[in-house]
């Protein structure tokens, strides 16, 4: 049986090179056959799912109750220290100090990641700014969100905590962050479909192992995940209540 | 749940006395002192089917002002403030039984006295196709949605009252 791996559509082009690496140590690892697609966009990731074309799947948080409740993946690891944290960001002479600061009207540059727009638009909340009375400005990354911000297209953008941190210490200047959030329960989880159940021990296993060889570690590093846990059923199904509560 | 104890109580404060569904009613000590959301963190906690505290995260045990060990297994009426009608309690079970979700805004007791505003949400935890307990997450609420919110409960809690 040949195999499907699916990763995150926003996943930073720096990480892509580290999942193709990870693909084929997990081949040969488990001899399997095994191959990487990937999708431009979460719809057609989703659409592929429901399809039952994917077998595993690095996926987005946002995705977690349709694989889980509704199509039947397990989720086996969860990655470590991966919290979707989100920085809302504007640029460092803007006349908002605070987020309370900040006006109906508010531009936001926004790349199309569910959870990070997600839980962002859910710290804006507190400053009554919500979808309609606020103008959203579609980017195809998160860094040409940035970049909208600082040519003052866009008054604020969304970017994850992992990506802002990242940023050059020139750009970083020209920048301020808002708000940064510090939710910690939500993260990508590393989910398997049903027809796929006879390796997921096996597979869960060699996730969890990556840190104990260099050769592991190392690509590791590339995809940056310092390691991977298992995970059970329950803290899905509770990640899952979470997530269902804040859309 | 036991009654407040004054020594906790930081600042002037009232007395009130608060009937609880479940539980006996308790004596509670209330000041006027606010504190902030704390500001990008939610606050997660779990209960099972009687109300009891399951789990919780650090924010909302430092938002609470008891240690952990004086959360778990207690009633998550431990929270509830006096300004708080029963009507609204009432309506967040019913509203999580029926299998949805509930939102709206939350005034809650500290152990020192002070209260804390969350905008709540609570829906049920279904496995296996029964309800086991209920999740709450709570965010940082707007200051104009706390003034409306202060209105309702106070009318509310009047007709309660009368």
């Amino acid at each position: 049986m040949k195999y499907t791996l699916s990763i995150c559509p926003t996943t930073p082009a720096a990480a892509m090179s580290g999942w193709y690496i990870l693909n084929t140590y997990l081949q040969k690892k488990l001899e399997i056959a095994m191959h990487i697609e990937m999708y431009n966009d979460f719809d057609s990731q989703r659409l592929a799912f429901e399809k039952g074309e994917i077998d595993f799947i690095y996926a987005n948080p946002y995705d977690a109750t349709l694989l889980i409740r509704d199509l039947g993946f397990s989720a086996l690891n969860k990655p470590d220290d991966s919290a979707n944290e989100v920085v809302i960001i504007c640029k460092d002479d803007f006349k908002a100090q605070t987020l309370t600061d900040l006006e109906s009207g508010v531009k936001i540059a926004t790349a199309n990641d569910p959870a990070i727009n997600l839980v962002a638009m859910i710290l804006l909340e507190s400053a009554d700014i919500e979808a309609s009375n606020s103008i959203n400005i579609d980017c195809s990354s998160f860094i040409i969100a940035a970049k909208q911000v600082l040519k003052g297209e866009a008054d604020i953008a969304f970017l994850p905590k992992a990506i802002y941190d990242k940023l050059s210490k020139i750009i970083k200047d020209q920048l301020r962050a808002l708000i940064s959030s510090e939710i910690s329960v939500i993260h990508p989880i590393f989910a398997a479909s049903e027809k796929s159940q006879s390796i997921h021990t096996e597979l869960s296993q060699a996730l969890c192992e990556l840190t104990l060889s260099d050769a592991g570690n190392n690509i590791l590093s590339s995809i940056g995940i310092p390691s991977f846990s298992t995970m059970e059923q329950e803290d899905a199904e509770f990640m899952i209540d979470l997530m269902d509560t804040l859309k | 749940m036991g009654n407040m104890s004054p020594e906790h109580i930081i600042g002037d404060y009232k007395e009130y006395l608060l009937q609880h569904f479940n539980s006996p009613s308790r004596t509670v000590y209330v000041t006027a002192i606010e504190t902030p959301f704390p500001a990008g963190k939610l606050i997660v906690s779990r209960t099972d089917l009687a109300g009891n505290i399951t789990h919780m995260n650090q924010a909302f045990v430092d938002m609470s002002g008891y240690p952990e060990s004086e959360l778990v297994g207690q009633p998550h009426a431990i929270l509830r403030h006096p300004d708080m009608p029963k009507a609204v309690f009432k309506e967040i079970w019913d509203t999580a039984s029926r299998g949805e979700k509930w939102q709206g805004y939350v005034k809650n007791l500290r152990k020192d006295g002070g209260y804390y505003w969350v905008n709540a949400t609570v829906i049920a935890n279904i496995r296996n196709g029964e309800m086991v307990g209920l999740s709450s997450v709570r965010r940082q609420p707007s200051a104009k949605k706390i003034a409306q919110a202060e209105e309702q409960y106070r009318q509310l809690l009047e007709q309660e009252q009368a």
